[in-house]
């Protein structure tokens, strides 16, 4: 039936993707297998699967085929259930190595509307509805993709992320006008915030992560942690069956990412073995344009094209996990081991004025880990613990001064070193242990409470072998965070309405030594209890309509970098006090099948009154955290999705947010800028995709997929928008950076190939004053999945 | 399934309207974008008396300096509201022969120098990037700017940038060392770069090596005098009736009269960044002509005024203005402008009396040297925990008046950049 459409499209793939041999599914063991129809004798996609008295189930794909393989010998109930459609239960007696074929049809469910959904609900969908304002992002059709979990968040109403230039180069996550540290990111349900920049949501291959969930303002108790404007939470691969995913790109400015994630399973014993990991590595060498000066007057040159020649980046993470599932005193237990490390070349100071050829900067992390499940009636119990250590150190030892030719004069002083006033091989150790006990009890199908224990400690040690100064850290110190939370789930009117009421109690305890410039040490010790609370409540008056309200009173404690500094720009400051926030949510959401087409549209109104916000002060060289800022940020997001059939698909997702200082005086004086916009943040952007995909096109169980991108960020001054003559102001300028995927998958998925050109029309692009992104560059991935 | 045509034909139509929703939102981005417009282009044009640096307010990485002009300094308010030329980061700012130079500090490391063009309107002269900080600037000659990386660890050259004004360019850097002593482990801050009769001539302080700017010997004033423009080192001019002179971060540690006699003063004060304080603040001169100091000259103004001196001015007739430090308690309290520790005095360089200036409160310090002479009088931003006005010192009279109020932290300077 396609045969009209594929000419072209076979021409595309004869360029792109050679023949892969056809490879048949093997797939021992005992099982069962069929298909789902519709009464019309369509097939039904999405239809869950459950196997009855266990945790186990599938979900059929789109041409409503199912499989449920390695079961046990004997008899087992299947339970077909999706919305709109009258659930069926089939019972099969299975022999040893025996595999069942099973089809049904399912009928619709005449009492529900017209305009359900055809369609089960996915995890990430399930998340959506909560009453939290939450986008849940399932990466399962990303995954194919080169992206990073960075690519994936900014495509989303709300979410920002500035980049100041290629792999591994540092970001600044906005959410609905809260940024930096004021979002905090878990991994699995725990903080992640001492985890080392190799952890980094710029780091993540897609590969490794399920899905996505960002709670923005309003967070759920179980993400135990002191997030002001809300929390990105990972969620990675949870299936309970064998599994190999295993991918290599390869791309421009010499990039390579390799990402492993596969897990093991002996299902007699319940033996898990799981292992994950990647490799990235970039030289970033992308062209950029500069005026060089002239070494001796020091006047600016013409503007010229040079590639960049110090920027490499390199990680690497490897996790092995292992454990048993389905013992009678934990239905999971699990220990884990992870290492991580990465090098990072400094090719600029704050400024591309500021050229570097040797800085350097490392980082590496061992991390151990302990997980138990157990689920007792009513009683769901999860608990974690780690321990990390880790080091991170700056290698600043040349009084060379760069160009952007890559040539290098000695400075005029030799004891000045190039990013820092001193030369220095300063290097600090982290060890930080972090736990995690959440308990849910359900009462009934109505009610649900949940209670949660996190505690993160860090302690910092410094040292520089070459420093003829004192050194930061040179004392430990040590800061202690525990935030106990509860939180009453309450749904009625047949789960059309549901409220949750949480509070959070917050601990904070830190030790500090600090050094200054003049050799003087000072101890401080700190303890602070704070209380938040908040409530999330939503109403669907109509299937397909759901509206949401959420508040919450949240705080967020000073981080060890923010407490401490970093020992070599970043001054410590001991006296920094929690941030506050009052934090509102209201939304609405809409889903409309009609036919083939399906719409759906949200809209976010968002206000965030934050005080005490902890804010960088640069004083020359170096700066410090001080809580200097009131700003009341509110704004509206929208969101709008198209799919037809699972053919084509649109995206169209904006953002305004008004972000205005709302601090009356500054240093004691009146403010003249009180209500002015907070410069250097931007206030309206705009993402959209679209993409179509073919299933079967040439030969069964294939997709060919091609995905359009566009990401546009309105233009936004440096400086306070209300002062200096509009010629003489200094802006971020607007950018629009568009990308193109063409991807081809085999045998449903398992075998996979994706092309990528990133900034197709070569846009000057940038998120920082003056530092210029990555223009054109190309991409390809190579995916094996197994599942 | 249905008929792939039509697929293909309401995929245009969804890609059209797509592609209509995303111009209406770039057409609106636009609209949204022109905010505050400054129409008062027309006050640039209009003739100018004065040229200000104005620092708004906020941290660091959100404000900034603007460089205006301004007919009148003494009544309604300065503001940086819709005009102003926006700096980029924390800025020096010095006025050399008419000549506005905006001087960048380490990672912002760059000089824009501004001056008025035909109309009057301030327009960029040049720019150029320097390597590390500059420091330190002075007045070599009218072509001529002088000014000093000084590194702040460590046994390390100093290096002195000849500055070419009419080209905005480095015309030669030359290292040098000014004075250390390594058993001492101190190193030369310089606090003022002045030339006369073809001498450099480079107050300094003694600072610990290791870059913490503390200040064990501070029991005679120094000077170190070079030929120039050759930069010669000829000899050390040493005075122990006071200590060392100059402070960081001001460019005033010495001043010259009309006669080319130089005065120069020693604050020495807890509040200036000195940790210990030997000996009285006051003023040594260097008499026109002479290569040492005047041994009948010593003003102890510390006990003429009651307090040791933080900033001075030469304002004309034998008469400095001078900030004194009434509250020497906390270091480096000196450089918080809203720090209510100076009091405002007129010296009498050659009677040696002070008296304060009345009409004046206690107000905070500054970097630089942001005090504009005119005639007799001279022009101030001054900052109170309160508010920020202009000021205009009689000087005769030792009366200010206050003017108009800075919508903004401060001043950083007051110039008449008319030619």
């Amino acid at each position: 039936m396609h045969v009209r459409n594929t000419i072209p499209l076979l021409l595309i793939l004869a360029l792109f993707c050679p023949a892969v041999p056809q490879l048949a599914a093997q797939t021992a063991g005992t099982g069962i297998s069929g298909q789902v129809l519709n009464t019309a004798g369509d097939p039904l996609a999405g239809i869950t699967v459950r196997l009855e008295g266990s945790t186990r189930g599938a979900a059929t794909d789109t041409r409503g085929y199912f499989e449920l393989s390695r079961l046990a010998p004997g008899e087992h109930t299947l339970v077909f259930s999706a919305i709109g459609y009258v659930s069926e239960e089939r019972s099969v007696l299975l022999a040893p190595n025996e595999r069942k074929p099973l089809h049904l049809t399912l009928k619709e469910d005449t009492l529900q509307m017209q305009s359900v959904m055809v369609q089960g609900k996915s995890e990430a969908k399930l998340k959506r509805e909560e009453a939290f304002s939450v986008a849940s992002i399932s990466t399962k059709s990303l995954e194919n993709t080169n992206a990073n979990i960075d690519d994936i968040l900014q495509t989303n109403p709300g979410i920002h992320i500035r980049r100041e230039g290629g792999l591994g180069s540092r970001f600044n996550l906005s959410l609905n006008g809260l940024s930096g540290r004021q979002v905090r990111f878990f991994m699995d349900g725990l903080p992640i915030e001492n985890y080392g920049s190799t952890f980094g949501i710029n780091n993540i291959p897609v590969n490794l992560i399920e899905r996505v969930e960002v709670y923005k303002g309003v967070v759920p108790v179980y993400l135990g942690g002191d997030a002001l404007g809300g929390a990105v939470n990972l969620v990675t691969e949870q299936s309970p069956r064998h599994y190999l995913d295993a991918s290599y790109a390869v791309g421009s400015f010499n990039t390579h990412k390799l990402a492993l994630d596969g897990q093991y399973v002996h299902p007699s014993s319940g033996f898990i073995l799981k292992t994950s990991g990647f490799y990235n590595y970039s030289d970033n060498n992308y062209t950029i344009d500069v005026h060089i000066p002239d070494p001796e007057t020091g006047t600016y040159g013409e503007e010229q094209q040079v590639k960049r020649f110090h920027d490499a980046y390199e990680s690497r993470m490897f996790n092995l996990e292992t454990g048993f599932r389905g013992l009678h005193f934990a239905d999971e237990i699990m220990v884990g081991l992870s290492l991580a490390d990465n090098r990072d070349d400094v090719q600029h100071g704050v400024s591309m004025d500021r050229v570097f050829g040797r800085v350097h900067t490392t980082s590496n992390t061992k991390l151990g880990s302990l997980t138990y499940r157990k689920e007792l009636n009513r009683l769901q119990i999860k608990a974690f613990a780690s321990f990390l250590n880790s080091h991170s150190g700056v290698v600043d030892t040349s009084a060379v001064s760069y160009n952007w030719l890559g040539e290098y004069e000695r400075k005029n002083n030799q004891n000045i070193a190039e990013s820092s006033w001193e030369k220095t091989l300063f290097r600090y150790n982290d060890e930080a242990f972090q736990s995690n006990v959440n308990l849910r009890y359900q009462f009934s199908d109505q009610h649900v409470a949940v209670l949660n224990h996190t505690r993160s400690y860090i302690n910092r040690e410094g040292h520089d072998p070459i420093s003829t100064n004192p050194v930061a850290f040179a004392d430990p110190n040590t800061l202690n965070k525990n935030v106990l939370s509860g939180s009453y789930k309450l749904r009625l009117f047949d789960d059309r309405w549901s409220t949750t009421i949480f509070s959070k109690l917050y601990f904070f305890n830190s030790n500090v030594i600090g050094v200054d410039w003049d050799g003087k040490r000072s101890e401080f010790n700190s303890n602070t209890f704070k209380p938040g609370y908040g409530i999330a409540t939503t109403y669907h008056p109509l299937e397909g309509l759901q509206a949401k309200a959420s508040y919450e009173k949240t705080y967020r404690f000073p981080d060890g970098y923010e407490v401490f500094g970093d020992g070599l720009l970043l001054l410590s400051n001991p006296q920094l006090a929690p941030e506050n926030s009052n934090n509102f949510n209201l939304g609405l959401q809409i889903e409309r099948l009609l036919g083939s087409h399906r719409l759906m549209a949200e809209t976010n109104y968002f206000r965030r009154d934050a005080k005490d916000l902890i804010r960088i002060q640069v004083t020359g060289l170096t700066s410090q955290y001080i809580n200097q800022r009131s700003v009341v940020s509110s704004g509206i997001e929208a969101g709008l999705r198209y799919e037809y059939e699972r053919l084509f698909f649109a995206d169209l997702n904006t953002t305004y947010q008004n972000i205005l200082n709302n601090s009356k005086y500054e240093n004691g004086r009146i403010s003249h800028i009180y209500r002015d916009r907070i410069p250097n943040i931007p206030y309206l952007m705009s993402s959209q995709s679209a993409g179509l995909k073919f299933d079967g096109l040439i030969v069964p169980h294939d997709r060919l997929s091609f995905t359009w991108s566009g990401n546009f960020v309105e233009e936004y001054y440096l400086k306070w928008p209300s002062l200096g003559a509009d010629e003489s102001k200094y802006v971020i300028p607007r950018q629009y950076v568009q990308h193109l995927q063409l991807g081809y998958s085999l045998e449903d998925g398992r075998y996979n190939i994706n092309v990528a050109c990133s900034n197709i029309t070569n846009a000057k692009a940038y998120d920082h004053f003056r530092l210029q992104k990555p223009g054109r560059a190309f991409q390809i991935k190579f995916r094996y999945l197994f599942n | 399934m249905n008929n792939p045509n039509t697929h293909s034909i309401m995929k245009l139509n969804r890609y059209l309207i797509l592609s209509l929703l995303l111009s209406l939102l770039a057409v609106l981005g636009t609209a949204c974008s022109s905010v505050t417009g400054s129409n008062d282009e027309q006050k640039q044009q209009q003739p100018t008396e004065y040229t200000v640096a104005f620092t708004a307010q906020g941290s660091a990485n959100e404000s900034t300096d603007y460089i205006l002009n301004t007919e009148n300094l003494m009544s309604g308010s300065l503001s940086a509201e819709g005009v102003g030329i926006e700096q980029t980061g924390w800025r020096y700012m010095a006025n050399h022969n008419n000549t506005l130079f905006s001087i960048g500090y380490f990672d912002d490391n760059n000089v824009i120098a501004y001056e008025l063009n035909e109309q009057g309107v301030i327009t960029e002269k040049g720019r150029f990037v320097f390597q590390n900080t500059l420091d330190m600037v002075g007045h070599a000659n009218k072509e001529t700017m002088l000014a000093m990386e000084v590194p702040r660890v460590d046994f390390a050259d100093r290096v002195l940038h000849k500055i070419d004004v009419p080209s905005v360019s480095i015309r030669e850097k030359v290292n040098m060392r000014i004075w250390e002593s390594r058993e001492d482990s101190l190193v030369a801050w310089p606090t003022a770069l002045t030339v006369r009769d073809g001498k450099l001539f480079v107050p300094f302080y003694k600072i610990h090596a290791r870059g913490d700017f503390s200040t064990p010997q501070t029991d005679t004033a120094y000077v170190a005098v070079y030929s120039y423009p050759e930069l010669e080192f000829e000899q050390y001019l040493k005075d122990i009736r006071m200590g060392p002179i100059g402070v960081y971060g001001l460019f005033n540690g010495m001043i010259a009269d009309e006669n080319d006699n130089l005065y120069a003063y020693s604050s020495a004060s807890l509040a200036n960044g000195f940790t210990t304080q030997g000996k009285p603040s006051g003023i040594l001169r260097i008499n026109n002509g002479e290569n040492r100091f005047d041994s009948n000259y010593f003003f102890n103004v510390e006990e003429a005024a009651g307090g040791k001196i933080n900033f001075l001015e030469y304002a004309g007739n034998g008469k400095a203005v001078a900030n004194i430090v009434t509250d020497d308690s906390q270091l480096w309290g000196s450089f918080s402008a809203a720090n209510e520790i100076h009091k405002l005095v007129v010296l009498d360089l050659e009677n040696q009396t002070s008296t304060e200036v009345s009409n004046m409160p206690l107000h905070g310090g500054f970097y630089g040297s942001p005090w504009h002479v005119d005639n007799g009088t001279v022009y101030m931003s001054v900052t109170t925990s309160e508010s920020a006005h202009v000021y205009k010192v009689d000087v005769a009279s030792a009366t200010a008046v206050k003017g108009a109020e800075i919508m903004g932290k401060e001043l950083k300077g007051i110039y008449n950049l008319n030619p």
